[in-house]
């Protein structure tokens, strides 16, 4: 009875509940007498954001069936300022096998194995490159357009790794150090940049500079590259205060096989020059697609080491009675994601405790928070939240929702 | 505990990687607007007419035709030649020749018969002395060994000669002497000299006959010698001089024999050969390739020789012969021998045998067989023999020389003109349409030519040729060897057609895929006097070639250009995204002609889906007063891909383009030049889903 519960909360609370991804997200290990127990973890944080388009328009765009010239003008007059679209999907797992006699100086899992999955998608675009990808370019033919700061990134990866904590004088230091498989990651951007389609179609111009990296996979178990990722993390409590400083997946991979791209340049395009109709062939046509291709996305192949999209945070709370209220910092290194600032109020019961508040930052600007977490028994904690709930809350006002969830069983 | 979590950590992330995330938008619609191809049409391009267009000095466009409408090879110069000859040669052929055994009776060896007399002539030796009259002497034998030349010879007829040459100083008298067979003991000669004084010499000579026998070992009997002696001269006494005795047999006709053969020819044979060209005479022919053969049967007891000549085959200089050995026979048994010669590139001379005249087709072989000497004593008898067959299986020229005849070749050739055909379809005006046939003689030998008529065949229609020289006999000259077997320098000769004597323009407007000549050839017509610098080589013959030049004056109606191109219309949209639109053909066009374009669209079957029909015209460039085209004109047309279009295409297999052109009715007949072109682009203006359809 008590899996089924469990079962159902994980199941139902993944949209309603989220807090951003952090080793810190409790205040210390659980206890036993003086040890530390071990313990099994799972966590997940999904979701898919944007400044610029509401929730529903999100779905619609994503989930609907399909974009008909309403919704189009619908999307293009919240991209007036262009358009970005970020979504993430990370999973971890974690099996903490020792604790710690003095829990109280040790906030952190003391030694724990962890593998973990993240994929991270961004897309900024501008108003135009936006109205092209929408409505095609036969509307906009004769005009400039502008299709610059552009910039596409997807990240795949997982990792593998193992979390030791410990003691410099009273200051606990959490350190883990992961083996990383690259599977895809892509990075596209373009400078300053502009399309014009000849008002006959005639002819399309290109004018500016576009970077295209792309990694290529290598083993028949589609990992392109490997790397190390570390995490780091200290905390300390003094009085009501308490302070965390974390950083995770600090580190980089290397891809022997990356394909990189690099055109500044302008140029036309007037169509295929088959020369002669009557010598034309096939074979002669697919040679010059081939050397199209190559010339817009040809490039060689070597090797690259690639920063990975770290995160850093800092949490500050000053506890009062019964609650606490809280001051948030937090970077991830990714585009589109502004550093964000999150600040609330939050209220501890004997198992349960409810934070929200307000933030700025991250993929939507404004937002509110919220956050639970719950010691559902002595083995089953559960803990969840989420980002921008007014993305949930009012779909057609605000873009987008991150939601988290963890379930800790106790060994 | 901890391994099994452990493991299961690592399945997780196993899993992980193959867990992405993959979200895939909602469907909408784009209008794309993109040029897609452009090229370049220019008629001196078309691969059907590359060969054919040709650029005039001023650069007006001309078709010239090219096309073999006869190609007349002779069969053969003769039949195949095949000749047999047969030889035999037996013991009455073989010549034992003259056999000579010598021998001698020294003064010692008649000395060493008078007892103390003879003691004292020995004694003498190399003195003068007077020699006291002799008598009695004999009897005794001395051998006369023949062996080396023959252990035995039984005659038929023949001749034994014995010399006796008295080489002592001193006369003999009553000289009584014998030769006898040793192993038989009869005497062959027997005789008996009154006188034989100091120096002379005597002949005694036997006819042999009735299977008489000789044998090798004979023995000469002196049966009785005397002497007066010197006569009271003194003499000089040398016991080594002697009586001489040489014997000879002559003229031998053996029924058999025992004996060393000397080197001799047993046949020695020359037989004429004769070919039977039709009407030719020919000097020589070249032999392309046949056999000459021998095969021999051979009881003789000795290896023979057969030699194979023909004198007058030459190749590089040399002769064709061949010489084969058969081996010896045992006693009693055959040996046979087959041999085969092949025959090939051989000029073979056909005017008979050194010294003859006015003569043709014939050539001449000769056979000898021989034996030599072997210094063998071998056994042959009258049944011993030598039988060979020799002889010359199909022998083929491929070249003659000579006076070669009269023959009639006739064709009535019918030729498709690939280069037009299935290319255009409509209805031509031309102007000035001149056409030529060339024959081409590579037989040295002259020709007459005849056109008896000619017809033109387009799919619907035939035209006769109407011309006032059907029917003319017109000379071909002949062709020149320059060295024997080179490619012959042809006599030529041209025929012209044109507007002015003939309907040729009718003919070639009805853009003929077939064309028909009705052909006769005559050969040596008229010719009465045999020429023998006159030649044939099979592998050339009489060629005609059809020429026209169509100089690219001319008003179009409707005429019909179309080329098929294989489609995979997944290969363009693998997605099938493609919603509706039109395809856009901008086009600047220097011809003289409208062209309107239309795209029929066939599935694998070959039934016609769809055709997708432009919305206008390409118009023509104008024209000056030279009727030649100035500047472009632009045009742009679309081809709607909507509806049940767009379904068409999706099911394509091939497209055939047809491009109609027609001459703007004000132009009249327009000129077209090298310089001529119609530039197309190709614009996809789509309305396209961004979703997979399929």
């Amino acid at each position: 009875m008590r899996k089924l519960i469990i079962s159902c909360l994980f199941l139902f609370s993944l949209p309603l509940l989220g807090q951003e991804d952090s080793l810190v997200e409790f205040d210390m290990a659980p206890n036993y007498k003086r040890l530390s127990r071990p313990f099994l973890d799972g966590f997940t944080e999904q979701g898919g954001a944007s400044a610029n388009w509401t929730s529903q328009q999100i779905y619609q765009f994503f989930y609907g069936d399909f974009i008909d010239d309403a919704l189009k003008e619908e999307l293009m007059a919240n991209a007036s300022n262009g358009l970005q679209l970020s979504s993430m999907a990370n999973w971890e797992f974690r099996f903490c096998y020792e604790g710690h006699q003095k829990s109280k100086l040790m906030p952190f899992p003391t030694k724990s194995f962890y593998i973990f999955n993240r994929s991270y998608t961004t897309l900024s675009m501008s108003y135009d490159l936006t109205r092209l990808m929408l409505y095609g370019n036969r509307s906009t033919a004769s005009s400039p357009q502008d299709i610059g700061a552009f910039n596409y990134q997807s990240w795949f990866f997982s990792g593998l790794g193992h979390q030791y904590t410990f003691l410099i004088d009273t200051i606990p230091l959490s350190v883990g150090v992961g083996l990383v498989a690259m599977h895809t990651l892509d990075r596209h951007n373009t400078g300053t940049a502009s399309l014009t389609t000849a008002s006959d179609g005639s002819q399309i111009d290109f004018n500016g500079a576009y970077d295209f990296g792309q990694s290529g996979a290598t083993s028949s178990y589609g990992i392109s590259g490997w790397g190390l990722a570390f995490n780091l993390a200290t905390a300390e409590k003094r009085g009501n205060h308490e302070l965390k400083l974390f950083a995770n997946d600090l580190g980089f991979a290397y891809m022997p096989d990356w394909l990189q791209v690099s055109r500044d340049s302008s140029f036309s395009f007037s169509g295929l020059d088959a020369g002669s109709l009557f010598t034309f062939d096939r074979a002669t046509f697919d040679g010059m697609i081939d050397s199209l291709t190559d010339g817009l996305v040809g490039g060689s192949r070597e090797g690259t080491f690639q920063l990975l999209p770290f995160q850093l945070g800092l949490d500050y709370r000053y506890n009062l009675e019964e609650a606490f209220v809280y001051v948030n910092f937090d970077y991830r290194n990714l585009p589109n994601y502004l550093a964000r600032v999150a600040g609330g109020y939050g209220y501890n019961w004997e198992n349960l405790r409810l934070q929200g508040g307000l933030a700025y930052g991250g993929f939507n600007g404004f937002s509110m928070d919220l956050a639970l977490n719950w010691k559902i028994n002595r083995d089953w904690h559960l803990r969840g939240g989420m980002t921008n709930v007014f993305g949930l809350a009012i779909p057609t006002w605000s873009g987008g929702t991150l939601g988290s969830l963890g379930l800790r069983y106790i060994l | 505990m901890k391994k099994a979590l452990f493991l299961c950590l690592l399945t997780l992330l196993a899993l992980f990687s193959a867990c992405r995330p993959d979200l895939e938008p909602a469907d909408w619609q784009v209008e794309a607007l993109a040029p897609v191809l452009k090229t370049r049409i220019n008629l001196l391009d078309l691969p059907e007419l590359d060969s054919t267009v040709q650029i005039a000095g001023d650069g007006q466009l001309q078709i010239v035709f090219n096309e073999s409408v006869a190609n007349l090879k002779p069969g053969e110069i003769a039949p195949p030649f095949n000749e047999q000859f047969e030889n035999t040669a037996n013991l009455q052929n073989i010549v034992l020749g003259q056999r000579v055994v010598r021998n001698s009776i020294t003064l010692g060896d008649v000395a060493g018969q008078l007892g103390l007399q003879g003691a004292l002539l020995v004694a003498a030796n190399g003195t003068n002395q007077v020699i006291p009259p002799i008598s009695g002497v004999g009897p005794s034998n001395f051998n006369i060994d023949a062996t080396d030349f023959f252990q035995s010879i039984t005659l038929r007829d023949g001749w034994m000669v014995l010399r006796i040459e008295n080489n002592f100083p001193i006369d003999i008298t009553n000289l009584q002497y014998g030769i006898q067979n040793v192993n038989a003991g009869n005497f062959i000669v027997q005789n008996t000299l009154a006188t034989l004084p100091a120096g002379a010499v005597h002949y005694d000579s036997v006819h042999l006959i009735n299977n008489f026998l000789i044998e090798g070992n004979l023995v000469a009997s002196l049966i009785n010698l005397d002497s007066p002696g010197s006569n009271g001269n003194p003499v000089l006494i040398d016991t080594s001089d002697a009586l001489d005795l040489q014997l000879t047999l002559n003229q031998l006709d053996p029924v058999s024999a025992t004996a060393v053969f000397p080197a001799q020819d047993l046949f020695n044979e020359t037989a004429e050969a004769f070919i039977y060209p039709p009407s030719a005479l020919l000097t020589s022919v070249h032999v392309a390739e046949g056999d000459i053969f021998m095969n021999a049967f051979s009881t003789i007891n000795d290896s023979v020789n057969l030699q194979y000549i023909l004198p007058g085959a030459v190749k590089n200089g040399s002769i064709l012969q061949f010489v084969e050995v058969i081996p010896a026979a045992q006693t009693g048994q055959v040996i046979n021998q087959f041999v085969t010669i092949p025959v090939v590139n051989y000029n073979l001379d056909l005017q008979g045998m050194p010294g003859s005249s006015n003569i043709h087709n014939t050539f001449y072989t000769t056979f000898i067989g021989s034996i030599d000497s072997t210094g063998r004593i071998i056994n042959l008898s009258l049944q011993d023999s030598v039988f060979v067959q020799t002889g010359i299986t199909n022998l083929v020229a491929d070249r003659g020389y000579g006076f070669l005849g009269y023959d009639t070749i006739s064709g009535n050739e019918r030729v498709t003109l690939d280069n037009v055909n299935g290319f255009f379809d409509g209805a031509f005006e031309l102007d000035d349409v001149q056409l030529s046939l060339e024959v081409k003689n590579y037989v040295g030998a002259p020709f007459a030519m005849r056109v008896n008529g000619l017809k033109s065949f387009s799919d619907n229609e035939t035209r006769n040729l109407t011309w006032n020289q059907l029917g003319f006999n017109f000379s071909v000259p002949r062709a020149n060897e320059t060295s024997p077997g080179a490619i012959p320098t042809p006599g030529i000769l041209t025929i012209n057609l044109d507007k002015n004597s003939s309907n040729i323009q009718d003919l070639v407007e009805i853009l003929p895929n077939e064309v028909e000549f009705d052909l006769e050839a005559f050969m040596n017509h008229n010719q009465s006097s045999a020429d023998f610098s006159q030649f044939l080589n099979t592998n050339y013959g009489i060629e005609a070639d059809l020429q026209a030049t169509i100089p690219l004056q001319i008003g179009l109606d409707s005429i019909n250009f179309q080329d098929t191109v294989d489609f995979t219309y997944n290969s363009l949209d693998q997605d099938w995204r493609l919603e509706g639109g039109d395809l856009i053909i901008k086009a600047d066009n220097s011809f003289p002609f409208d062209i309107n374009v239309e795209i029929i669209l066939h599935n694998n079957g070959g039934v016609v889906l769809d055709t997708l029909k432009a919305s206008d015209l390409i118009a023509a460039a104008p024209v000056d007063t030279n009727q030649r085209s100035i500047g472009t004109t632009a045009s742009t047309i679309r081809c709607s891909l909507s509806g049940s279009n767009r379904n068409s295409i999706q099911n394509t297999a091939f497209m055939v383009f047809k491009t109609y052109f027609d001459t703007p009715d004000a132009s009249g007949l327009v000129k077209i030049y090298s310089d001529d072109y119609l530039d197309l682009q190709l614009i996809a203006d789509f309305r396209l889903s961004t979703d997979k359809e399929r």
